[in-house]
């Protein structure tokens, strides 16, 4: 079954070497059997958004298999609204990730309008962090705000997935994406209630490990089918690409 | 993947802040699925509830289902002193006893703990205790200084690894077991600073996947020879099994 992880991330790991370049990104990938990823820079996140995107976009020009969410912090908006303008026009970038100080700090929706203007031009998907209920709230508060993005929920609330459950539920445009919890009953919950069809598989590697990840959802009692929409098909159609990449992806 | 795989870390019975139950058969047929060949094993309503009963649940399970290797727990809130405990454990052949500070609301430092932990230490039984958060391990092992107890520690994440690092250079009978370490590289990284001797596979399940630790480690790049020490080896020792 071939994986699609939309959540991977180039640099911010704890151990030495992991992660720190599109070498180290791509072997983990395959020895994972991972076939594609979606990257996001821990520079933009930590450092700033501007040079920590455009060494993403460097990153994904030489491994064709990767592909780019840009990093939008909301405490630094011209940095990011300048990485937008420089970046996102390109098909490489598949989303925006929208964050602030902290992972246990939800972005509110009034923090994120700046960036959320400027964006919805582009017509791709948003992501934003919900690790915990009040991240769920704040990311359900953004999507009923912006009903013609797709919101794809980072974290599936944590331990709190109940809560995410039903935020989709309420929320058509919010997508669920696995990493957060390693508990295997949330995705027999998700596919219950929203259906396999809202909900993609991210690892959020290197803080862990895709073989993991992978491991939970491999280990569920949810269908065949389920799994292969959750691994690759619902990542292929959020982010509109071709399977396998057309060649103008390369 | 590894012959005669151990995992030291899984629970039966009603779990309801994981959201998930497991009985003791579907515990059986995880481990057949996974490939496991023992586990340590415990029941919930020792760790929620009272565990008196549930040492009492996890003997009876184990007594009928030779792979299950009985583990006890105490919570040191309700133990009330004397060598009872720790004699009784001998005799009823607990090879473990684990404890769970932070979902009983119990801090590291605590007199009944660490009277607790003089009588299991003076007779031989190790402990594998979850650790709550950076700087929980310091806490702890300050808080048994002069006990020499085997200890594994649980839960043990990527912010974790340099303190269990510098703690177990201080301290040979300190063990990491690895459900908590999911992080990319963590297992490899752990294992190069202080050896795969000191290393133990638990899988957190039910709470957790037991497929999704098998892979972590299968995926750790370690060699065969770690990963046979890690895998059961090093439990095998530490149990005297």
């Amino acid at each position: 079954m071939p994986v699609f992880d939309i959540h991977s991330w180039l640099g911010g790991s704890i151990v030495p070497g992991m992660a720190q370049n599109v070498e180290a990104l791509t072997s983990a990938m395959q020895d994972a059997g991972i076939d594609r990823a979606v990257i996001m820079s821990a520079h933009a996140r930590l450092v700033d958004p501007l040079a920590g995107n455009r060494l993403a976009g460097a990153a994904v020009e030489r491994a064709p298999n990767l592909y780019a969410c840009l990093v939008g912090h909301v405490n630094r908006p011209e940095s990011s609204l300048n990485a937008m303008r420089e970046l996102m026009p390109r098909r490489r970038f598949v989303a925006l990730a929208v964050l602030g100080r902290s992972w246990h700090e939800p972005v509110s929706r009034a923090q994120a309008d700046e960036l959320l203007n400027a964006y919805r031009r582009y017509t791709k998907p948003i992501m934003v962090c919900a690790l915990d209920a009040d991240g769920v709230h704040a990311a359900l508060d953004i999507a009923r705000a912006y009903p013609m993005l797709r919101v794809v929920m980072l974290g599936m609330g944590g331990r709190d997935w109940r809560d995410a459950v039903r935020a989709a539920h309420t929320a058509t445009n919010i997508i669920l994406e696995t990493s957060g919890a390693l508990e295997c009953p949330k995705l027999v919950s998700a596919v219950e209630t929203i259906g396999a069809h809202r909900i993609v598989f991210g690892s959020w590697s290197p803080h862990t490990a895709a073989p993991a990840a992978i491991g939970m959802i491999e280990d569920a009692p949810i269908s065949d089918d389920a799994k292969r929409r959750i691994f690759w098909d619902n990542a292929i159609r959020l982010f509109d690409l071709e399977s396998p990449p057309a060649s103008d992806e390369q | 993947m590894i012959d005669n795989a151990l995992d030291i870390n899984t629970l039966f019975g009603p779990l309801p802040n994981a959201s998930v139950d497991l009985s003791v058969d579907d515990l059986q047929e995880l481990m057949r699925r996974h490939g496991i060949a023992a586990c340590c094993t415990l029941s919930t309503i020792g760790m929620l509830l009272d565990h008196n009963t549930g040492n009492a649940a996890t003997l009876a399970a184990c007594r009928e289902m030779p792979a299950l290797i009985p583990t006890a727990t105490v919570n040191p809130i309700a133990y009330f002193g004397g060598e009872g405990p720790a004699m009784q454990f001998v005799e009823d052949g607990f090879r473990l006893v684990r404890f769970f500070p932070a979902s009983q609301g119990w801090p590291y430092a605590f007199a009944p703990f660490r009277t607790l932990m003089g009588t299991l230490a003076s007779r031989g039984i190790p402990i594998l205790i979850h650790l709550n958060g950076p700087g929980s391990a310091t806490l702890l092992m300050d808080s048994l200084t002069g006990i020499e107890g085997r200890i594994v520690l649980a839960d043990v994440d990527d912010r974790q690894i340099a303190e269990a690092v510098a703690l177990m250079r201080l301290h040979p009978n300190l063990f990491v077991e690895t459900s908590g370490l999911s992080a990319a590289g963590a297992v490899k990284l752990l294992v190069a600073a202080v050896g795969s001797e000191r290393v133990i596979f638990g899988s957190g399940a039910p709470a957790r996947p037991l497929g999704g630790a098998l892979a972590a480690i299968r995926h750790s790049g370690l060699s065969d020879a770690d990963l046979a020490r890690i895998m059961g080896g090093n439990a095998r020792s530490l149990l005297g099994l």
